[in-house]
C-alpha cells in the first residue's frame, strides 16, 4: 500500500552528489576521494562508512579500475566538518594523490518518531574540488576549538524509554543549551579574527562570507554583529535550519551567481559542537 | 595559508616523509574465553569456534570502561613512550567505530576528538573524527601522513577506542549455525590504541607507501548498527564472501602499494594483516605468496589473546610485538586492512629506532 515517503540521509546525499557531478560535467570515475561529513544517518549505521554507500550509488569506481580507484570514508567534525574535509581533500590534491575529489554532506532524522531535539531540516549538498593554478582556489585553512563549551551542544544515542515506562529503544537525543547561539557567535568572531590576522587580511578584504546555516539565526546574527549584511549568504529563509550541509547550500547559491568570479576573497566559516570553528579562504584570480 | 615544505626537483615536488614515533595500547583487565562465550549460545555450534578462529580469549570492558576510556588510556600510554608532550601534539584524529562514553551511550556530538583533546591537555591540536570501519586507524594514518607531507603539521596522534563486545553479547542470542551472519561478531574484543606520527628528518626511515581503495560494490556485505531489541550494536556480515573478494580483488591494490614503495613482495620482512580469523589470514597469505611467487617471511597473528579489535588491530599487534622485542630496526613492515566498505588499505614502513624504546631483539 502507498505510504508517506521516507527521506533518508543516503538518498539525499546521493541526489546532491549526482547533481554536483552533472553540473561539473565530469565522470564519477574521476573522483579519487569521497568524503562524507554528514552526521545523522539512516538507522544510525556505524559501519561501513556511509561514504561507501554513496560511492557505490554514484558509480565512482565501485570496483578496481586500472585507470583509477576511489577511496571513501566518513569525517565527523560537527557543523565544521565540511571545512575540515575541504582541508583534507585539498591536501590530497596538493600531493597529487587525487586529481579530483568530492565532499558530500547530509543529515536527516535517522529514526523519525524516536528522536528528541532534532531540529535540522533534511538536506544534503556536495562539492567537487580539482587542482587549480598556484595561488588560487583554497589557499588557507585553519581550525579553532573552544572545548569550554563542549557541553553546550551534545547528541547521543541511548537505550532508553526516556523514563516514560514501556519499551526501551535506541533513541537519539540532542541537547542544546540556550546559550549555544551566543557562544557560537562569540567563538566564530574570535576564530575569524585570528584567521584574518594569520593571513594578513582585514574584514573589509573579504568579498563574500559563506557560513554555517545553524544554529537557528546564526547567519543573520553574525552578519549583524560584523556589519557585513550585504556580503554574507543566508539561505535559511528558504531552507530552514541546515546542519552539516549548511555551508555547501550557501556556497551553491553564491557559486552559480554571475558575481562569484568577480569576488577575490571568499571566506568559508563553519561552526559546530565542540565548539569548533573552521575557516577556509578561497581566492579567485 | 597552507604551508608546503615541498622542494621542487627534477622529478617534481618532494614532500616531507613521516614516521611512527610511538605506539600505545590499552585493553580492559577482564577477559572472556571463546569457550565461555560459545557456552552462552542459545543454539550450540557443531564445531569448535576456538579452533576455527584461533581465538582463545578476548578482553572485555567492565563497568567504568568504554570506547572513550580505552582511547584516552591508549593515548596516555603512547605519550609515555614519546618524546613529545600532549601540549605539543598538533593534530588528533579519532577513528573509533564505537563511540561509547559513560557506559553504552553513543556520542555523535561533540566529536570524540575534541573531548579527548581536552582530557589529554593537547590544547593546540587540530581535531576531527573519522569513521571507516576496521580501516579506521590506518585511514587516520593515511590522512595524517598527508598533513605532514604538506607541511601543515609536524606531529600528531591517531587514536581509537573500541568497545565492541556488545555485538558478541547480542550475537549470542542469534547465532544458530556456521552460516549465521552474526558468527563473526563472536570474534571481537575490546581495545584502545594510539600512534604518534611525526615528520621524519632527512635520511630517516619512515612511511614508504600508503594506498587505500574502497571496493564499494561490496558496501552492503557487512553492516553494523544499533540493535533494535537490546542495548548495544549488532553486526551482520557475509564473512566468507568478504574473504573471497579480499583474496580475488586485492592483489592489484597490494601490487600498487609495493610499486609506490619501490619494494618487491620478497623485500617485505613482516606483514601485519587485519586480525579476523587465523584460517582466513593464512589462506589469504598463501594466496598472496602464490601470486607474488614468494612465501611471506613473517605474518603477525595475535588473535589468540585479543581477537578482532576492529580499527585498533594493527597497532595493538605492533605495540605487543614492540613490547616483546620481536621487531628489529630496519624491518620493512606491511600493514594490510580489509574492512567493511569494502576497504583495502596498505601502509608500508621501515621500523626505526622506535624499537629501542620498547625493547628490541637486537
Amino acid at each position: 500500500m502507498p505510504r508517506l515517503m521516507k527521506i533518508g540521509s543516503i538518498v539525499l546525499e546521493v541526489k546532491a552528489a549526482k547533481d554536483c557531478i552533472r553540473k561539473g560535467m565530469i565522470d564519477p570515475a574521476e573522483l579519487g576521494l569521497l568524503i562524507n561529513t554528514g552526521i545523522y544517518r539512516d538507522e544510525h549505521i556505524g559501519e561501513p562508512a556511509i561514504a561507501a554507500f554513496l560511492q557505490r550509488r554514484i558509480g565512482a569506481n565501485p570496483l578496481f579500475n586500472e585507470n583509477g580507484t576511489t577511496f571513501a570514508f566518513d569525517l565527523n567534525n560537527g557543523g565544521a566538518g565540511v571545512v575540515t574535509a575541504l582541508g583534507v581533500l585539498s591536501g590530497f590534491i596538493n600531493t597529487e594523490t587525487a586529481e579530483k575529489g568530492i565532499i558530500i554532506s547530509g543529515d536527516a532524522n535517522p529514526t523519525p518518531g524516536f528522536t528528541v531535539g532534532f531540529e535540522f531540516m533534511p538536506s544534503a549538498g556536495a562539492i567537487i574540488l580539482e587542482k587549480g593554478p598556484e595561488g588560487q582556489g583554497f589557499i588557507a585553512f585553519d581550525e579553532f576549538t573552544y572545548p569550554e563549551y563542549k557541553d553546550s551542544f551534545s547528541s547521543i544515542v541511548e537505550w532508553t524509554n526516556l523514563g516514560a515506562g514501556g519499551k526501551k529503544r535506541h533513541i537519539l537525543q540532542i541537547k542544546k543549551k540556550r546559550t549555544y547561539l551566543k557562544e557560537c557567535l562569540e567563538c566564530s568572531q574570535d576564530g575569524l579574527k585570528k584567521f584574518l590576522k594569520n593571513n594578513h587580511l582585514k574584514l573589509d578584504d573579504i568579498d563574500l562570507f559563506i557560513t554555517s546555516q545553524s544554529p537557528t539565526t546564526f547567519p543573520s546574527k553574525l552578519s549583524e554583529n560584523l556589519n557585513i549584511n550585504d556580503r554574507l549568504i543566508d539561505v535559511t529563509p528558504k531552507t530552514g535550519n541546515l546542519h552539516t550541509s549548511g555551508p555547501i547550500a550557501a556556497l551553491d547559491q553564491a557559486f552559480w551567481s554571475n558575481d562569484f568570479k568577480e569576488m577575490k576573497n571568499i571566506l568559508i566559516l563553519a561552526v559546530g559542537s565542540g565548539i569548533t570553528v573552521g575557516c577556509a579562504l578561497y581566492r579567485n584570480p | 595559508m597552507v604551508k608546503k615544505t615541498k622542494k621542487e626537483s627534477k622529478n617534481g615536488p618532494q614532500f616531507s616523509k613521516s614516521k611512527f614515533e610511538s605506539v600505545g595500547m590499552k585493553v580492559p583487565e577482564k577477559k572472556i574465553t571463546m569457550q565461555e562465550l560459545t557456552s552462552r549460545l542459545k543454539h550450540k555450534l557443531p564445531f569448535d569456534m576456538e579452533k576455527l578462529t584461533g581465538i582463545h580469549e578476548v578482553h572485555k570492558c567492565s563497568k567504568g570502561e568504554d570506547s572513550y576510556f580505552l582511547a584516552v588510556e591508549a593515548a596516555k600510554e603512547c605519550l609515555r613512550y614519546s618524546k613529545h608532550k600532549a601540549k605539543d601534539i598538533e593534530m588528533i584524529i579519532v577513528c573509533s567505530i564505537s563511540k561509547y562514553k559513560g557506559g553504552m551511550t553513543h556520542i555523535y556530538e561533540p566529536p570524540f576528538s575534541i573531548l579527548i583533546k581536552q582530557e589529554l591537555g593537547a590544547n593546540k591540536a587540530l581535531t576531527f573524527d573519522i569513521s571507516n570501519a576496521c580501516a579506521g586507524m590506518l585511514t587516520g594514518v593515511y590522512l595524517m601522513d598527508n598533513y605532514i607531507k604538506n607541511g601543515i603539521i609536524k606531529k600528531g596522534m591517531v587514536i581509537s577506542g573500541e568497545y565492541i563486545t556488545t555485538i558478541a553479547d547480542n550475537a549470542v542470542e542469534n547465532v544458530k549455525s556456521i552460516a549465521s551472519m552474526e558468527l563473526a561478531s563472536l570474534t571481537v574484543g575490546d581495545a584502545g590504541a594510539a600512534v604518534i606520527l611525526e615528520r621524519a628528518e632527512p635520511g630517516e626511515e619512515g612511511l614508504m607507501a600508503s594506498n587505500f581503495t574502497t571496493l564499494a560494490k561490496y558496501s552492503d556485505l557487512c553492516i553494523g548498527k544499533p540493535d533494535r531489541k537490546r542495548p548495544g550494536a549488532i553486526m551482520k556480515a557475509r564473512a566468507r564472501k568478504i574473504h573471497r573478494i579480499a583474496i580475488s580483488d586485492s592483489p592489484p591494490l597490494l601490487k600498487r602499494a609495493l610499486d609506490l614503495s619501490g619494494l618487491t613482495f620478497n623485500e617485505i620482512d613482516r606483514i601485519i594483516p587485519h586480525q579476523t580469523s587465523e584460517r582466513s589470514i593464512m589462506s589469504g597469505i598463501k594466496h598472496m605468496g602464490r601470486l607474488f611467487g614468494v612465501t611471506p617471511k613473517n605474518v603477525v597473528i595475535n588473535l589468540h589473546d585479543f581477537g578482532n579489535t576492529a580499527s585498533t588491530t594493527h597497532f595493538v599487534a605492533l605495540y605487543k610485538y614492540l613490547q616483546e622485542g620481536k621487531l628489529e630496526k630496519g624491518e620493512r613492515i606491511m600493514l594490510i586492512c580489509y574492512a567493511s566498505g569494502l576497504v583495502v588499505g596498505v601502509v608500508i614502513f621501515t621500523m626505526d629506532d622506535m624499537v629501542k624504546k620498547y625493547g628490541s631483539s637486537n
